[in-house]
């Protein structure tokens, strides 16, 4: 059989080398470091070919050339005699430093940096990255790419993070990115249960030039993330394994302790809770730290064993991994199981593989983001410094102010602790490549792949607890306990089939066209059921407790509400260069999507983009300090239809039980028989520049975008009913510029220093609404208006407090008056929730085998309205947990404060409770020692590194809360797509302190 | 091998790239209904339309939620009956204290949630021409008539807190006339009529309200009173024409409604606030908002933790009208429990009348003897007052009842205490003071006196009284002129 293969094979060969002109030589090129030298510029005489990602090229030679030429940004340039073999394996020397070319993965095809026309980054996950310990994988992502904002918003174990590519461009439909994992769609939101250790790297694709082969799924950018692949070789055991130590920041809220509380109550604010003196006697000398009741400092471990290897037909990575976070909230934490398995195998004209990876995990949360009195995380706040949560017995005491808080050390232990979720999720593909024998560099390849995610949850209120009381007391239905469980079932699959032709021509193969048509089929379909069911009693508190126990068990059933949508598609794209020196790249895409009303499912979309290598022109040959400069431009437009449900275009009815037995039935959602894509249009320009001995790094970008026919849910007024239409209307803007720096301070053999950072500006504009949607308020006390930012906020300037009487000073909308007496007329625009400025600073330093690297993450020019102080500094809320800054309130004439008189009505809609939002942190640093080879080679391994690592060490901020980036309370739904800013109970992100081990055998 | 791979790959490549795939395109919503297509489905529509009464805006009211609960406790809590106790969470202090402005989210609670149940009422209307044929027509007649009276008491509802006064021939600004489910609901934009225009269609849409009945025949299925008959609908005639003060038309309206319900007993007064009863509520009581797992009606001012309590002045009231003609059902506590220590020390009083109810009645014979009497009194017949006043206190009373001889202005002013007492909490305060003095003081207004309320009294011209336009509707709807003084 065997046999039988090579001579088939021969004589392709044997043919192929009939028609050619030239001779061909193929080649491999390697690195110093052993590793595929990729993206190698190899010229044979005017010929020029680039390596490709495995270091592999083919060139045709002409008869008349004597060398091949290597060269690159990479590698220090070489030459090779030729001799009469065909097949060179050149190792090069890698600049030291330099990171190797760069493979742009665009989830669907790969090309070297070089190559690629649109804006994109692609971040390696080094160990350094790698071992960072995020519960959600897309935190590792915070300061590392210019113009990709994420907010973390919560130490929450687990808990995804709101990611903004260069701006929002929507205001009803989704703005988050698309994430694909090797080439299939994962659903954000679900990361707690996925393993990065797994990840070899993310390739962010920012400007339509490079999502337009994304197409509809595009407009908010794409994140790729490359699963690890295995290396031919023996095999390779790697064990990665840390432990990290965190803790709670301080909380620049600062609260009064409690005997200034309660000499605050009796001597300012009037005895609000009208305490006797036998009271202020008991209460006297009770200091209760509620943080260190609530809070701990947490453990979290994360183990991973990766198995690696294979021969050159047959590679395979596997992986184990188990993660374990102890939130520092006591009670919440996330633990997660993962596996993986990446197989691909290669023989003659066929390449297939499988990538496939299951994770389970179990997850105890608490509620944050709200201001509600039953969160856990707002009565750590509110609850009276001068009471005590054990009583006499050691039992949970009762709050002085129950039903109105409860104790939230009980109600943390004993009901959010036994609430849980369990997510199973699969994620896979399998792909096959076939090289079609017909004709020659044509090539099929099909990826079909899928997502699944089934969630259980589980929630609880043990009868016996103070929420179960609390909820009798305000005639909920808690008041015998309840239980509540769900099952949501997600999946998603994706068919990709494509055709791929390469070929070259002109006298000297200097014309190199690489295109390829692709059919895509995207599905999604989600089930979900839950119940509610109240009174449980007996022994047992689950379900249990209900049908033996319960004296006439009330119960809700809900859910069902099916995701049911589809999207097909047919795209193809264009790479065209002109000796490596000319690059252009082209995509047209036509979708069809069922969520979208008939005859207006369809929709094409298309991107061009050019790039010029200057630095392969002769003009720039001498100059010395240029090592490498390219010049890019781009126009694309791109399509959205997520966020807005699957049936958004059908009037809506909804039948509801609830009066009386009978359904009830009204409208509620209107119809748009014209509902379509939300198109956004960008175009950038863009310059790649290497400089001093490829010292410094540079790219600068500059992109205009602009949404049109964006997603807005048009109010009509109440007399309409409270109707709304989701419509295509309006246009919103986003323009930036975005820098990335990167610079070797020192580059010797034993020691080396590099600093790098990134800047990115996004400047958004609400350009066009309709007018009669303008000004009016939207979400929390922000206001839509032509002309500013989206999430504006709309409020009256607070300017300080008469000396006289106490009043707020409130100035007036003509901006020099002063007034005493709040109006709505007098809101102005105060600044904008979403940041323009977002910036990330990294240095690293090695001596030897030790290694220093630090990430610094900085944003500006957005500002917080801090809902979480107006709670605690609400005149009528003296008789709780109340802000430090009560004690400079108003008391007598002629005083100079800032804070009013504490028996003025607080008005919410002023500038009092906006604060600057901007901030830096000390997000990561890390220090690490690789152990040298000779030490390995004593202990039979092939490298080990140990590491300490700290996060969050350090916040510089004004934001008075635990953390700038916060849970928001938002009337539009909490995540990116909601109105953001303003702060409400908040999950405080941890500082952690993690050591760990990565050795490899 | 080889051709296996390739035969193989062959019908992959042309399989998919040839599959159909338009089918998986047209996903059928299995969740989804449109439009109203049978009759059944105009059923539904008519629930529906009460439903919309059960909002938070309207008589759904959850404890310290701050919601609008514009016609169950916010007409109590912004009155002088009640009070906002030291326990209160402050959701609803803008509201009691009158530091509320047109973006408050109350105002445009109260403003959007009557709006709804026209809409529903007038889409539900739009709906059954088809069915006012054959088998259908006489349910579609009475559908018609529950319909027309919901249109008519919510433009009487959102006319309450947003006109300036409530003269029968008023040419105020009083709130738009909306009688057609807008087709196109974005550019409907209408203006606002004045009071007397309100009136007018309140009354056209009861009269036509009772000829669908007389067509239709009586509601049926409606032994819970949770849907509008015949008596409801002249007991919300009553209450507008009361507020029009028209006291023939008063008359007439409570004649008719008393003769088919009349007053029950003190037992069935307490049996009317009782979970027990909820299922099946004495006859005095003419309609309830059903019981629904989330309806809770009291949240504010009932209850053992209410956000605002009884006045020390009203628990006085109750007690010496107790004592004065007798033990009666107002001091039962089922309905109301007398000093109770709160926070503070504080005595407190407070409404049982919606602890752990889930239903809200929304007319009661109580109301309409007492509008009868007053009606009787305006009209020069205290006699006939005074028997009504006395029978109200025969029918409240659980011991020996001492019948008063008040007449002129003492009878009335006994109609109006008496009517503070049976309507305690059930959403008539605010309104009643806005009809006649338009002011009031509050004498437990600090910490100290154990209360929270900081604004001690409001005045006659105060711009309270008519509730501005909220914001986001003066920007939707640039027709709608803004009340004086906001």
């Amino acid at each position: 059989m065997r046999k039988l293969l090579l001579v088939f094979l021969s004589v392709i060969m044997a043919v192929t080398a009939v028609f050619a002109q030239n001779r061909t030589v193929k080649g491999k090129v390697t690195g110093d470091d052993g590793k595929p030298a990729v993206g190698v510029t190899v010229s044979a005489g005017k010929a020029k070919v680039a390596t490709d990602k495995d270091g592999n090229f083919t060139i045709q030679v002409a008869s008349n050339v004597t060398k091949l030429d290597f060269s690159g940004a990479s590698i220090t340039s070489k030459s090779v005699s030729l001799t009469s073999s065909s097949n060179y394996n050149i190792a090069v020397e890698t600049a030291t430093n330099v990171i190797n070319e760069v493979i742009v993965s665009s989830g669907y095809a790969t090309r070297a940096q070089r190559a690629t026309t649109g804006s994109t980054v692609t971040l390696k996950l080094d160990d350094n990255l790698r071992n960072q310990a995020y519960g959600s994988f897309d935190q590792l992502l915070q300061g590392q790419v210019a113009g990709l904002d994420l907010k973390g918003g919560s130490g929450q174990p687990g808990r995804s993070s709101d990611v903004v590519i260069r701006g929002k461009g929507s205001i009803s439909g989704s703005v988050s990115p698309l994430y694909i994992v090797d080439g299939i769609e994962v659903r954000p939101g679900d990361f707690s249960t996925m393993n990065q250790q797994d990840f070899e790297s993310f390739t962010v694709l920012k400007d339509a030039a490079s999502t337009a082969v994304y197409g509809s799924r595009g407009a908010n950018g794409v994140i790729v993330v490359t699963t690890r692949k295995g290396r031919s070789g023996k095999l390779r055991v790697s064990y990665d394994g840390q432990f990290g130590f965190t803790s709670l920041p301080k909380n620049r809220l600062e609260l009064m302790d409690g005997p200034t509380k309660l000499n605050f109550e009796m001597t300012m604010a009037g005895n609000p809770n009208s305490w006797s003196a036998a009271d202020v006697a008991g209460f006297a000398g009770v200091n209760t730290d509620w943080n260190s009741l609530v809070f701990r400092n947490g453990v979290t471990q994360s183990h991973q064993l990766g198995l690696n290897g294979g021969n050159d037909k047959t590679t395979y990575y596997a992986s184990f991994g188990i993660y374990n976070e102890e939130g520092i909230t006591i009670g919440t934490g996330l633990k997660r199981h993962t596996a993986r398995i990446n197989l691909s195998h290669t023989e003659n004209r066929v390449k297939f593989g499988i990538n496939f990876s299951g994770g389970w995990s179990t997850f105890n949360g608490t509620n944050e983001g709200n201001q509600s009195v039953g969160s856990a995380l707002n009565t750590v706040i509110w609850a009276l410094p001068y009471e005590k949560a054990f009583d006499a017995t050691g039992a949970y005491a009762n709050s002085i102010q129950f039903p109105f808080w409860i104790n939230p050390v009980e109600h943390l232990l004993q009901n959010q602790a036994k609430g849980k979720s369990w997510q199973l999720k699969l994620t896979g593909n399998a792909f096959m490549e076939w090289q079609l024998p017909w004709v020659k560099n044509l090539t099929y390849r099909v990826n079909s792949g899928g997502d699944f995610s089934s969630t259980e949850g589980f929630g609880l209120i043990d009868p016996r607890t103070q929420a179960a009381a609390q909820s009798a007391a305000f005639g909920g239905l808690n008041g015998d306990g309840s239980i509540s469980r769900s099952l949501d079932r997600q999946f998603r699959y994706t068919t990709t089939n494509s055709l791929t032709y390469k070929f070259n021509l002109g006298k000297t193969q200097e014309h190199n066209f690489t295109v390829a048509a692709f059919h895509e089929f995207v599905r999604n379909e989600a089930r979900s059921f839950g119940f509610n069911a109240f009174e449980i009693s007996g022994p047992f508190l689950n379900e249990a407790g209900l049908s033996a126990f319960g004296s006439g068990v009330e119960q809700q059933v809900f859910g069902g509400f099916p995701l049911n949508n589809s999207l097909e598609s047919y795209f193809s794209t264009l790479d065209y260069n002109y000796k490596n020196k000319y690059y252009l790249q082209a995509t047209v895409r036509s979708d069809n999507s069922s969520k979208l009303a008939p005859g207006y499912r369809n929709a094409s979309y298309g991107s061009v983009g050019a790039g010029w290598i200057v630095t392969e022109e002769k003009f720039l040959q001498n100059v010395k300090f240029l090592d490498y400069l390219k010049l890019r431009a781009s126009y694309g437009t791109v399509g959205n239809s997520t966020g807005i449900g699957d049936f958004p275009y059908l009037q809506a009815l909804s039948f509801a039980r609830g009066y009386s037995t009978s359904a009830g039935a009204s409208i509620s959602r209107l119809p748009n028989p014209e509902l379509t894509w939300e198109r956004r249009r960008t175009w950038g320009i863009g310059v790649d520049f290497t400089m001093f001995k490829k010292r410094l790094n540079a790219t600068v970008d500059y992109y205009d975008g602009l949404t049109k026919g964006l997603y807005f849910t048009s109010q009509a007024p109440s007399t309409s009913g409270s109707s709304a239409i989701l419509k295509n209307t309006g246009n919103m803007s986003n323009k930036g510029i975005e820098v990335t720096l990167s610079y070797k301070v020192i580059d010797k053999k034993n020691v080396s220093w590099s600093i790098g950072g990134n800047f990115a500006y996004n400047k958004n504009e609400i350009t066009e609404l309709p007018s009669d949607q303008l000004d009016r308020l939207y979400g929390y006390e922000q206001i839509l208006r032509q002309g500013k930012p989206f999430n504006s906020f709309n409020l009256v300037p607070f300017v300080g407090v008469n000396p006289a009487n106490g009043n707020s000073i409130y100035l007036k909308a003509d901006g020099k008056t002063t007034t005493e007496t709040y109006s709505d007329n007098d809101r102005v625009i105060v600044g904008t929730a979403d940041a323009p400025y977002n910036a990330g600073f990294n240095t690293n330093f090695r001596f030897k085998g030790f290694e220093l690297n630090a990430l610094i993450v900085a944003t500006w020019g957005n500002v917080v309205y801090n809902n979480a102080r107006y709670n605690v500094e609400f005149y009528q809320y003296t008789n709780s947990g109340f802000s430090k800054a009560g004690l400079t309130a108003w008391t007598t004439p002629g005083q100079i404060t800032n804070f009013p008189k504490l028996t003025e009505a607080t008005i919410a809609e002023t500038t009092r409770f906006l604060e600057k939002g901007d901030f830096w942190r000390l997000r990561n640093v890390t220090l690490s020692y690789n152990l040298p080879k000779l030490s390995c080679d004593k202990l039979k391994i092939t490298g080990a590194r140990f590491f300490v690592q700290g996060q969050n060490l350090f916040v510089q901020t004004n934001v008075q809360s635990w953390d700038p980036e916060f849970s928001n309370v938002t009337s539009g739904g909490a995540g990116a797509a909601g109105n953001g800013g303003i702060a409400g109970s908040a999950y405080p992100m941890q500082r952690s302190i993690n050591v760990g081990i990565n050795v490899t055998f | 091998m080889n051709n296996i791979i390739k035969n193989l790959s062959i019908v992959v490549l042309f399989g998919t790239l040839s599959a159909s795939c338009s089918k998986e395109l047209d996903t059928v919503p299995d969740t989804i209904k449109s439009e109203f297509t049978t009759f059944d489905d105009i059923r539904a529509a008519r629930v529906g339309a009460y439903d919309a009464l059960q909002s938070a805006s309207y008589y759904q009211n959850a404890a310290a939620s701050g919601s609008a609960s514009g016609w169950s406790q916010l007409p109590d809590l912004m009155g002088d009956d009640f009070v906002e106790s030291l326990e209160s969470l402050g959701n609803w202090n803008a509201m009691s204290d009158y530091s509320f402005t047109s973006s408050t989210g109350v105002v445009g609670g109260v403003y959007a949630a009557p709006y709804e149940v026209i809409f529903r009422a007038n889409k539900t209307l739009q709906s059954l021409n088809p069915y006012e044929t054959g088998a259908t027509l006489r349910e579609a007649q009475r559908i018609k008539a529950e319909m027309f009276a919901l249109r008519a008491m919510a433009h009487f509802d959102v006319m309450r807190y947003f006109a300036p006064d409530f003269a029968r021939n008023s040419s105020s600004l009083g709130v738009p006339n909306v009688t057609v489910a807008p087709a196109t609901p974005l550019s409907f934009k209408p203006s606002r009529n004045t009071v007397k225009e309100n009136y007018d269609l309140i009354f056209a849409d009861l009269n036509q309200s009772l000829v669908n009945f007389r067509l239709g025949g009586a509601t049926t299925g409606n032994t819970t009173r949770v849907f509008i008959d015949s008596t409801v609908v002249y007991a919300i005639r009553a209450r507008v024409a009361y507020y029009a003060q028209d006291w023939a038309e008063v008359l007439r309206c409570t004649n008719i409604a008393l003769g088919l319900r009349p007053i029950g007993n003190a037992a069935n007064f307490i049996a009317a606030f009782q979970t027990t009863s909820e299922a099946t509520p004495p006859s005095e009581v003419y309609w309830v908002i059903p019981k629904d797992n989330f309806l809770n009606p009291g949240g504010a001012t009932n209850g053992p933790s209410p956000n605002y309590r009884v006045t020390m002045a009203m628990r006085d009231t109750i007690q010496n009208n107790n004592a004065r003609y007798g033990t009666n059902a107002y001091t039962n506590t089922g309905v109301i429990r007398f000093n109770i220590s709160g926070q503070g020390g504080v005595l407190r009083t407070l409404s049982y009348k919606y602890n752990g109810q889930r239903t809200f009645k929304v007319f009661r014979a109580g109301e309409m003897l007492l509008m009868r009497a007053e009606a009787k009194a305006k009209s020069s017949d205290d006699a006939g007052a005074l028997a009504d006043l006395n029978l109200l206190r025969t029918n409240r009373g659980s011991g020996a009842v001492i019948a008063g001889t008040e007449t002129g202005a003492e009878l009335l002013k006994s109609i109006a205490i008496f009517r503070r007492i049976e309507l305690l909490s059930e959403g008539h305060r605010w309104f009643d003071l806005k009809r006649t003095t338009r002011s009031f003081s509050r004498a437990e207004c600090s910490i100290a006196a154990g209360s929270k309320a900081t604004t001690c009294s409001v005045s006659a011209t105060a711009r309270e009284w008519a509730f501005p336009i909220p914001f986001n509707e003066s920007k939707l709807n640039e027709n709608l002129v803004q009340n004086a003084g906001w």
